[in-house]
Order: structure tokens, then C-alpha cells, then sequence
């Protein structure tokens, strides 16, 4: 919430400045690529058998022994206005693929499979040794970001990013692998277990990096992006992501940079 | 005719299947209010647990935790496990201990046939029902049951890549009883154990 609020009052300030001294401010194109992980939990509809390690000595608490990976990719294009060398604020589009996966962590428990509970009434349960389940979403993304640089022009510069992508699913695919190959026939019976991404969603994070080029001419940035935080918590697939932080790559091409100088002179 | 066939398969698919070892182990999961017992689970962990007193009867992973005994048309569950609770460095001189639950004129074909025994509660002192300690793998102590219950709160068959796997027992007991004259309380007495061919006998 505080979030919003900090990012409505940046579009504002922007806004006004935008308007007042629309005669100094400069043009860029970006063209942005990143990856960003996420810390993640395993959702409550999601029934696996826990285990023992490997060396147990039978005094030792018995944990849930998966791991779920849950990473971010992604690469676009946005224009971005930077007004009298301090605030920056870009709009774009964005190409994004979230990967999600679950395994088992058999550096300490014997088997490479887990056991998943497909099908279940009062009387009965249906297990499946599965090894793997993966699950890969593609999207298309609006990135609204605003950067603040603290410091005048120079050549290696540094920022604080604030900034909220909303994404409209293109696609998402689940596929598992089995302790038993025989069983792949049955690939449903586990992946209607498994939750698929909601429609739309949208992702709040901040960042800080550094940019190095001089202002007017092609500059790369990498920064830090983090945290982030999907708005909705319950609805990213198969896996539910806590928080999350990665690494952004951004080239940036000014536009219009002469008119720009003429008009400081 | 149809009906004895079909009988006939599902009793042998259940005698022949051989049982995951995954399913053979226990997973003890500690209970976070009554540190000293395993936490209720439905997931055939193999384990138990019950306050005898103030010591605990509980299950560990040397003993078979469950056998069910069919024999002189009756049948018997056997928990075994230790009194006492584990210790790591101790984990070696533990004391068995036994809590047999004897159901006379109940007399099951094969495991599977304990499955109506799902939700159903039996009263400790009924005159149907025995219930005796061991300690030690000494001599049986018969316990007179003031009052008290066995609850099997959930029996499920369980399949594992379509093939049967075992029957997960699980539930709560608690009893008050007079052993060797003297009143003891059986508390928050909780299980879920796996019943296989393994595990089950007939004789």
C-alpha cells in the first residue's frame, strides 16, 4: 500500500515537471533484459509425503523434502523521458517467461522421486512417484518504471528504481516427469492437481544500479531489482512466490539528444 | 459366480503387491503443542504415541510400530515402540514396550478387510475387547480398562502408480485402566500406521 502510494506521488511529481520544464528534459530508448528469482512456497492443494533423510538417527524432526524454483526472464523495449538529469520515468512493453519447478532434494534423501497425492476421497488415496513437475508461462507485459538519480550527469551514474509491470498470459505449459517412465500416460491425473496462472496479474519492485555512458550518447545500466512482490499472491501457478530479487540489463539509445542540448544553451 | 471372481482377483492383486520401501519407513513428525508425541497425520508415517502417565509409549524405527495378528477366531493389533522418548545419544538402550488391543469374534480374510473399520470408535471396555502391555518382551500385563476409546478416524487403501499399496490406519485413543492394581491414564494417544501383507497375519 505504501508502495503505491510512494509510486502514485512519483508519477505526479513527474507529471508536473514534465510540464514545466518540458523544454529540459531527455529521450531515450531502452531495451531491457533481466532475470529475477523468486523466494516461493508450496501451496496448500499441493499434497506430497514427507520423508526422512538418508543418515536418520530417528530423533530428528521429519521435513518436506521438495524444493520449488520459480524464476523470471524477460526482454522489451520502452521509451523513457528523463526530466533535468534527476527523474526518469519509462513506459514500454515486455516479454516475460516465468519458469516454475518442483523437485526433490535427493542430495539427502535416497530416492529422486517424491510421492504425490493425485486423487483423493475419505476411503482411499492415489499416489505417484514423480521426479519432476514443471511449469512454464509466457507474457506480455506493460512495465511502468521511475528512476531517480541522485547525482548530477557524470559518467558512471546511480539511481533508485520504483517501478509495477502488469502482464496478460499468452500461454502456460505443465509438464511432469515420473519415477516411473510407465506412467506418463497419466501426466493428467497429476497436472489437475497442479494450479495454472491466473489471466492477469501484476508485479511491484524497486531497484538501484548503476549507468555508465554519457547523457547524450548510447549508455548501458545493470542494476539490482529487488524486492518484488506479485499483487496477488495465490494466483503465479503451480508454486505461490514470496518475494523475489534478479539482476536488469538496460541499453539505452537517447533520441533527439542535439535538439535537446540546443535548447540547454 | 461373477461376484466370488471378482472377489477372488481383488483378494490376490492385494496379496501380491509388494510394498513401496518409502511406505515401510517412519517419518516422525513431532508434534508442536505435545512435543513428546508425533502430530496426527493421514499419511501412513508409521508412527504413534501416547502419554502413559507422564512417561510416553511411542513408536520408533527399530520396532515394526504395527501387526495385526489373525488367529483363534480373533484379532489383535500390536503397536510396539519404547517407553520413554528418544534421546540422540541414548537412541541405542531403549526399553520395548507393547499395547495390544485384542477384538475377539472379529476375524478379517485379509488386510484390506479392515477397512470397515474406518470411522468407527471401540469402546476399551467392552466385553469383546482385550487390551494387555509388554514391557520388555516379559509376559503380557493385562490392564483392566476403566473406560476409554480406540478411534480409527480415517482407513485408506492406498495406490501408488495405480498398483495397491497398503491400508493407512489413523486415529486416537485414550483410556483410564488398572494395571497391576494400580490406576494409569493412556492420553492423546494418537496413530497412523501402515497395514500390509508384511504386517499381517493369519494362522
Amino acid at each position: 500500500m505504501k508502495m503505491r502510494k510512494i509510486l502514485v506521488l512519483l508519477v505526479v511529481v513527474s507529471l508536473y515537471k514534465t510540464n514545466l520544464n518540458a523544454q529540459i528534459t531527455q529521450k531515450y530508448l531502452n531495451v531491457d533484459m533481466g532475470i529475477t528469482g523468486f523466494v516461493n512456497e508450496l501451496p496448500d492443494n499441493l499434497k506430497i509425503r514427507g520423508d526422512v533423510p538418508k543418515y536418520y538417527y530417528g530423533n530428528e524432526p521429519s521435513t518436506k523434502m521438495v524444493n520449488g524454483y520459480m524464476h523470471k526472464q524477460f526482454l522489451g523495449l520502452k521509451a523513457e523521458i528523463v526530466i533535468r538529469d534527476k527523474f526518469g520515468w519509462s513506459v514500454g512493453v515486455r516479454y516475460s517467461q516465468m519458469k516454475s519447478s518442483i523437485t526433490k532434494n535427493n542430495k539427502d534423501y535416497g530416492n529422486d522421486y517424491f510421492y504425490l497425492v493425485t486423487n483423493e476421497t475419505a476411503t482411499s488415496s492415489e499416489y505417484m512417484k514423480v521426479r519432476e513437475i514443471n511449469q512454464s508461462s509466457n507474457y506480455v507485459g506493460v512495465p511502468i518504471e521511475f528512476r531517480y538519480f541522485p547525482y548530477m550527469p557524470r559518467k558512471f551514474r546511480v539511481f533508485i528504481k520504483l517501478a509495477a509491470e502488469g502482464t496478460i498470459l499468452l500461454q502456460t505449459k505443465t509438464n511432469v516427469k515420473f519415477g516411473d517412465e510407465a506412467m506418463a500416460k497419466n501426466e493428467n491425473d497429476v497436472t489437475r492437481n497442479i494450479s495454472n496462472p491466473a489471466k492477469l496479474s501484476s508485479l511491484l519492485y524497486g531497484g538501484f544500479g548503476i549507468k555508465y555512458g554519457q547523457k547524450s550518447k548510447p549508455s548501458v545500466s545493470i542494476e539490482f531489482s529487488g524486492p518484488a512482490w506479485f499483487a496477488s499472491y495465490k494466483s503465479n501457478g503451480m508454486l505461490n512466490p514470496v518475494v523475489g530479487g534478479g539482476v536488469q540489463i538496460n541499453i539505452q539509445i537517447p533520441i533527439g539528444a542535439k535538439t535537446e542540448e540546443v535548447i540547454n544553451q | 459366480m461373477k461376484r466370488y471372481l471378482i472377489y477372488i482377483v481383488s483378494v490376490l492383486s492385494f496379496m501380491s503387491c509388494s510394498k513401496d520401501v518409502d511406505f515401510s519407513k517412519s517419518v516422525m513428525i513431532y508434534d508442536k503443542e505435545l512435543t513428546d508425541l508425533p502430530a496426527y497425520s493421514e499419511w501412513g508415517y508409521n508412527t504413534f504415541g501416547v502419554y502413559y502417565d507422564r512417561e510416553v509409549l511411542i513408536s520408533n524405527d527399530k520396532e515394526v510400530p504395527l501387526k495385526v495378528i489373525v488367529t483363534n477366531n480373533q484379532t489383535t493389533f500390536v503397536f510396539t515402540g519404547q517407553k520413554g522418548n528418544y534421546s540422540y545419544y541414548y537412541n541405542y538402550t531403549y526399553h520395548p514396550m507393547t499395547l495390544s488391543l485384542t477384538l475377539t469374534d472379529y476375524v478379517p480374510t485379509v488386510y484390506s478387510d479392515l477397512s470397515v473399520l474406518h470411522d468407527s470408535t471401540i469402546r476399551l471396555n467392552s466385553k469383546n475387547c482385550i487390551v494387555e502391555l509388554n514391557f520388555d518382551d516379559t509376559t503380557k500385563i493385562p490392564v483392566k480398562v476403566i473406560d476409554g476409546q480406540f478411534y480409527f478416524k480415517r482407513i485408506q487403501k492406498v495406490t501408488v502408480d495405480k498398483k495397491p499399496q497398503e491400508l493407512i490406519l489413523s486415529g486416537y485413543f485414550d483410556f483410564k485402566a488398572l494395571i497391576n492394581g494400580k490406576p494409569i491414564t493412556f492420553s492423546n494417544g494418537r496413530f497412523d500406521l501402515g497395514l500390509a501383507n508384511a504386517n499381517f497375519y493369519k494362522y
